[in-house]
């Protein structure tokens, strides 16, 4: 059974159709890409796995249920993590809150007994702030830990982003451009770290990416979205050399895709 | 819970997950080479237990009349509010310019429960703080869907209402005669009863202080700053404005029982928009998400008219002065504000010398006519709206300067009770938001 599979998707705004029939299906375990040009509705999708927009037709089912209708927060509690374009981290506070922050379900009291004093909170705080801490050791980030999100660089943001998501203990990791801003080296380096966070971490992962040579060498199965629709799917290999997918990137000279790549 | 640490266990690229982890129990540190010296920890002691002796011990040492203890209880009081406030605009994000209904409605409610239907004070400080939390969580829910600016109109408009119309209601709150309020410890006895104020404000402060360390204030924070992001943390964003809406209206709540049973008497033409606007004042300058500061601050605003009636002359002084010195020192910090001279140490310096001079001036036994002005017909600056001349001023002077307020210039005095190095530069520009009212 797959752990994500969702079943013609198609959401218009106004009067543009930004995503039509899109129908992908993601077994646990896969390292599965989204790549496509821009606003070939990437993010669209993504929004509409995770529930900030409901979908006009088409189900979405994670584990075999059906949660189109569920909110975000209860997707986020299935288990369904996500990264944004834009980083989505609290800027205000520390890196390690960001992290205790998003472990919010994990928190073992209620808000309001915590308010009154319950003393549970005090022993499950720092369970949870210990929990941040590893995170961030096992990713390299623990120099990082007392530091303000605001003033971080951006390569940092994004991996920051990505402990944070992991604080909220995701079963899949929907990544929204996880290597933008980093380097080709840097790129490179992140497909070892996805890698080893599946292995460790037992994580199911949906990428929207644009660096090509990253998709080929991390991902089990690859879709290219344009213009809302999936133009092809398969292996990275073979969406890689798809006659539409080089045209939709490039226009007609394939040449120029080998220089790319 | 522990399903990220189990796997981190069995994670091979992580050593020793054990060491990382700080020692449970020790306080914070931000710098852990440093541990002050028995002496500095002494030092530390001996600076809050002067605060304690200040607050508590202040009446018996210096034998204060009722007017003063009066005066102390209403800072207590408006220390609840600006708290409350602060629920509002530092955590959930949302301005309010309606407070004085809030405040009111909790004001109202006790005295209805404790005249009318012969309760209790606690009773009807219980009930309002019900009737708060109830009312406060309903605008919550309208939070959801009208933000930022239109949200601060709709509070506005729901302070103005409540003043007018539902303060009017004959049967519960006396319509325009207002209703009785009286004192539990007696009339006219204000001194156990600051002690009474006191007690909830430190309960107020502990709820306060337990929700910022829990989940609870973290989903707050992560909402008021990105709704969506705290979304998928698995956190739900309407559950907790409404459940903000429901602190800050718990502590207004109290907070309006206390100042009715304070004044012994409520009536609607008290919570009008300018209480609301000393509110937000006292708040704002106070600093936002800074607990000590809000206290400070609300306590100023609150202890101002005292303030200015106890310095020898200064009342009958201020009987002749009109508002030519507030208006041209708003107009001078304006054009220094909008050229950014405020930046520059020896304008700010200049600036602090002539407000410190206009002070002695103002309370120095020497008439001098200089600051006697009457220019051009300016209204006169009568004691009762002195809050409403400062509070703008230093309103300026905090969002150009400090816009953590009082807090922020607190905040090294904190950093070091906090058993750190005392460093002065703590709770700079960096460490404050000034974009605070999510749009």
């Amino acid at each position: 059974m797959s752990l994500l599979e969702t079943n013609s998707l198609s959401i218009r705004f106004g009067g543009v159709q930004a995503a039509s029939d899109v129908s992908v299906k993601i077994g646990e375990w896969e390292i599965v890409g989204i790549i496509g040009p821009n606003g070939a509705g990437k993010t669209t999708t993504f929004n509409m796995i995770t529930g900030f927009y409901k979908p006009n037709i088409g189900r979405v089912r994670y584990r075999g249920e059906d949660i189109t209708d569920l909110p975000v927060h209860k997707r986020a509690a299935l288990g369904i993590g996500r990264t944004f374009q834009n980083v989505g981290l609290v800027k205000g506070a520390t890196v390690r809150d960001n992290l205790i922050t998003a472990q919010h379900l994990q928190a073992s009291y209620g808000a309001l007994p915590a308010m009154l004093g319950s003393p549970d909170a005090f022993a499950s705080e720092r369970t949870l702030k210990a929990q941040a801490d590893d995170i961030l050791e096992v990713l390299g980030l623990a120099r990082l830990a007392d530091t303000r999100v605001a003033g971080l660089p951006y390569g940092d943001l994004k991996r920051v982003e990505v402990a944070t998501v992991l604080a909220t203990d995701p079963d899949l990791l929907l990544l929204d451009e996880p290597t933008s801003g980093m380097g080709p080296e840097e790129a490179h380096a992140f497909g070892d770290t996805l890698l080893a966070l599946r292995r460790d971490f037992g994580l199911t992962v949906l990428m929207i990416e644009h660096h090509v040579p990253l998709v080929v060498s991390v991902c089990d199965y690859v879709y290219c979205l344009n213009f809302g629709q999936i133009l092809a799917e398969g292996l990275p290999q073979e969406v890689r050399n798809h006659p539409e997918v080089v045209r939709a990137y490039l226009g007609e000279d394939p040449d120029e895709l080998e220089n790319l790549v | 819970m522990a399903r990220t640490l189990t796997r981190l266990k069995k994670s091979p690229v992580k050593a020793a997950p054990s060491e990382v982890v700080s020692t449970p129990g020790t306080p914070k540190l931000d710098n852990p080479e440093f541990r002050p010296s028995s002496g500095g920890w002494l030092a530390r002691g001996g600076v809050l237990a002067f605060v304690a002796v200040l607050v508590l011990w202040l009446g018996p040492v210096v034998l204060l009349g009722s007017e003063e203890w009066f005066a102390l209880s209403l800072a207590a009081v408006y220390a609840i509010i600006g708290l409350s406030l602060n629920v509002l605009i530092g955590y959930t994000g949302t301005i309010s310019l309606g407070h004085q209904a809030f405040v009111g409605i909790g004001a109202f409610a006790s005295a209805y429960v404790v005249t009318e239907l012969e309760q209790p004070f606690l009773i009807g400080v219980l009930v309002a703080a019900l009737i708060g939390v109830a009312q406060a969580m309903l605008l919550g829910g309208l939070a959801l869907r009208v933000t930022g600016l239109y949200f601060a109109l709709i509070t506005l408009s729901y302070g103005l209402f409540a003043q007018d119309t539902l303060f009017g209601i004959q049967s519960i709150t006396g319509g325009g005669s207002g209703r009785e309020a009286p004192l539990p410890t007696g009339p006219d006895n204000f001194a156990p009863y600051y002690f009474i104020c006191l007690a909830f404000l430190a309960g107020v402060l502990f709820i306060d202080w337990r929700l910022m360390q829990t989940k609870g204030g973290r989903a707050l924070l992560a909402i008021r700053e990105n709704p969506r992001v705290a979304s998928t943390f698995g956190i739900n964003v309407r559950a907790y404005t409404v459940l903000g809406f429901g602190v800050a209206g718990l502590f207004a709540g109290v907070g309006g029982a206390l100042l009715a049973h304070l004044n012994g008497f409520v009536d609607s033409t008290e919570f009008s928009f300018s209480l609301a606007l000393v509110f937000v004042l006292m708040t704002v300058v106070g600093g936002l998400r800074n607990r000590t500061g809000i206290v400070i601050g609300s306590a100023f605003f609150a202890l101002l008219d005292l303030l200015i009636r106890k310095i020898p002359g200064l009342d009958s002084r201020l009987e002749n002065l009109d508002t030519t010195i507030p208006v041209v020192l708003l107009v001078v910090g304006l054009i220094v504000a909008v050229t950014g001279g405020l930046k520059k140490a020896w304008i700010r310096a200049g600036i602090g010398a002539a407000v410190a001079l206009l002070a002695i001036l103002l309370i120095s036994p020497v008439e001098v006519p200089l600051i006697e002005p009457q220019i051009a017909g300016f209204p006169p600056l009568v004691p009762e709206t002195f809050a409403l001349v400062v509070g703008p001023v230093l309103l300026l002077a905090t969002l150009v300067l400090y816009p953590g307020g009082i807090g922020q210039q607190i905040r090294p005095i904190q950093h070091w009770l906090a058993g750190n190095r005392l460093d002065l530069h703590v709770g700079g520009e960096a460490d404050v938001q000034i974009t605070d009212v999510r749009a």
